[in-house]
């Protein structure tokens, strides 16, 4: 069974928020790391860059595929994990504590209250 | 600035491969479809990138047989183990899969199974007769293992009357010991030579080959005219991917420019349907080309 933390809001896309004030932390699911089998490869957006809700921002690579990741919310990039970028395995093993890929500033909050909640993303997952 | 420990560093994926990750509720339809099935695909065991795109899309290519192969190509992730006994229900399980997911046509392909007498073939079999009597015109395309080029087993698959008959060279003649393991570019060019050679028109075969393994230009060229030779219809070219970091190295990426090329060399030599791109597999997108059924 897929994990799907009750804290969090999640996007259509695998893509996971953690809301802290006016900061959300964003990566990607359990559902989809398992999808893409061992990580090789993360590629971040770059800290200040200006993130609209659905761009894509960032790359997760294993052995077969490169996807692109979608912002699931709009706002300014204030940080990014180097932990994820030196161990990509991390989105694999902790895709919701260690496997983080960067804090966004939102620019408007009330975006993460349309994304999906932890029974709407199990719903879509489970088929 | 971390450095990446050495096992990761292998080159980037080009842009050109980038796969979204499947969103609909058709791929979990799927694939609870297959687990209640207890089926086996080759989309998952080989670790295929076109996997949820495909599943999105209701169709998957069925692996009978098992899941564990008797060989261990170079290039291929399915597990190289002592196979299992075979379960004499899978043909059924796969007839019933092909009938709930309304396909109209089906692709079935197989482990190498060198521990059996007949390779496997008897099994292929049951499995297209299944399929038919779940599914009457269905068009059945079977992706097989060489049989060691056994003509009794290729004329076992035969008579279960499969509309398209797919064996792939998989590369070019001088890289064939490398990568592949037994099997034999001469082989497998007799066994597409043999299949049309007992057929009156009312099938096709089909071969493919991956790219970016070391292969020149001549000589992918070559081996399309040694494919063209042995009668084969229909020729997929794809680009070989890593599956996991002990199977060969991608040697090359070659552009979506250099697949168009080769496609319309391919078209040139006479194949009446070419598959040629980055992301084309065997069973890619098969039903593009769907024959008519078998009288």
């Amino acid at each position: 069974m897929t994990n799907v933390p009750a804290d969090l809001r999640y996007a259509k896309s695998h893509e996971w928020i953690r809301v802290a004030g006016d900061v959300a932390t964003v990566g990607i699911t359990d559902h989809a790391q398992h999808e893409l089998t061992d990580v090789v490869f993360v590629e971040l957006p770059a800290t200040g860059r200006n993130l609209k809700a659905g761009e894509s921002c960032a790359v997760v690579e294993s052995v077969k595929t490169a996807s692109d990741i979608y912002s699931p919310v709009s706002g300014t990039v204030t940080e990014v994990n180097p932990a994820v970028v030196a161990n990509p395995a991390l989105v694999n093993t902790e895709p919701y504590a260690g496997g983080w890929f960067y804090k966004i500033k939102l620019s408007t909050p009330a975006e993460a209250g349309a994304l999906l909640s932890p029974e709407q993303y199990t719903a879509q997952v489970a088929g | 600035m971390p450095v990446l420990p050495s096992e990761l560093r292998r080159p980037r994926l080009p842009d050109w491969l980038r796969t979204p990750l499947p969103t609909s509720d058709t791929f979990s339809r799927t694939r609870s479809l297959l687990d209640e099935l207890k089926l086996h695909t080759v989309c998952e065991s080989a670790k295929c990138p076109n996997h949820w795109e495909c599943w999105s899309k209701g169709t998957a290519t069925f692996m009978i047989a098992g899941d564990r192969c008797t060989r261990a190509c170079g290039f291929c992730a399915v597990a190289t183990a002592k196979p299992l006994a075979l379960k004499a229900d899978e043909p059924l399980r796969v007839a019933e899969a092909a009938s709930r997911m309304r396909l109209r046509h089906v692709v079935i392909t197989a482990v190498a199974r060198d521990d059996l007498a007949d390779g496997g073939a008897a099994h292929f079999r049951e499995t297209i007769e299944n399929v038919r009597r779940l599914s009457p015109g269905i068009v059945i395309e079977v992706l097989t293992p060489d049989f060691n080029g056994r003509d009794d087993a290729i004329e076992m698959v035969l008579a279960a009357r499969p509309n398209i008959f797919n064996h792939n060279l998989e590369t070019i003649r001088r890289l064939t010991p490398e990568v592949r393991h037994r099997a034999t570019y001469d082989r497998s060019l007799s066994v597409l030579r043999k299949v049309k050679e007992r057929t009156t028109g009312s099938l096709h075969t089909k071969s493919g080959m991956m790219l970016g393994l070391g292969e020149t230009e001549p000589e992918v060229l070559e081996a399309m005219r040694d494919l063209r030779a042995a009668g084969c219809d229909i020729l997929t070219l794809g680009q070989y991917l890593q599956p996991t970091l002990r199977h060969l190295p991608v040697k090359e990426f070659i552009t979506p420019g250099q697949f168009v090329r080769y496609a319309r060399a391919a078209q040139g030599m006479g194949f009446i349907h070419v598959a040629s791109g980055p992301l084309v597999r065997s069973s890619y997108h098969a039903d593009e080309f769907s024959a008519p059924p078998a009288a």
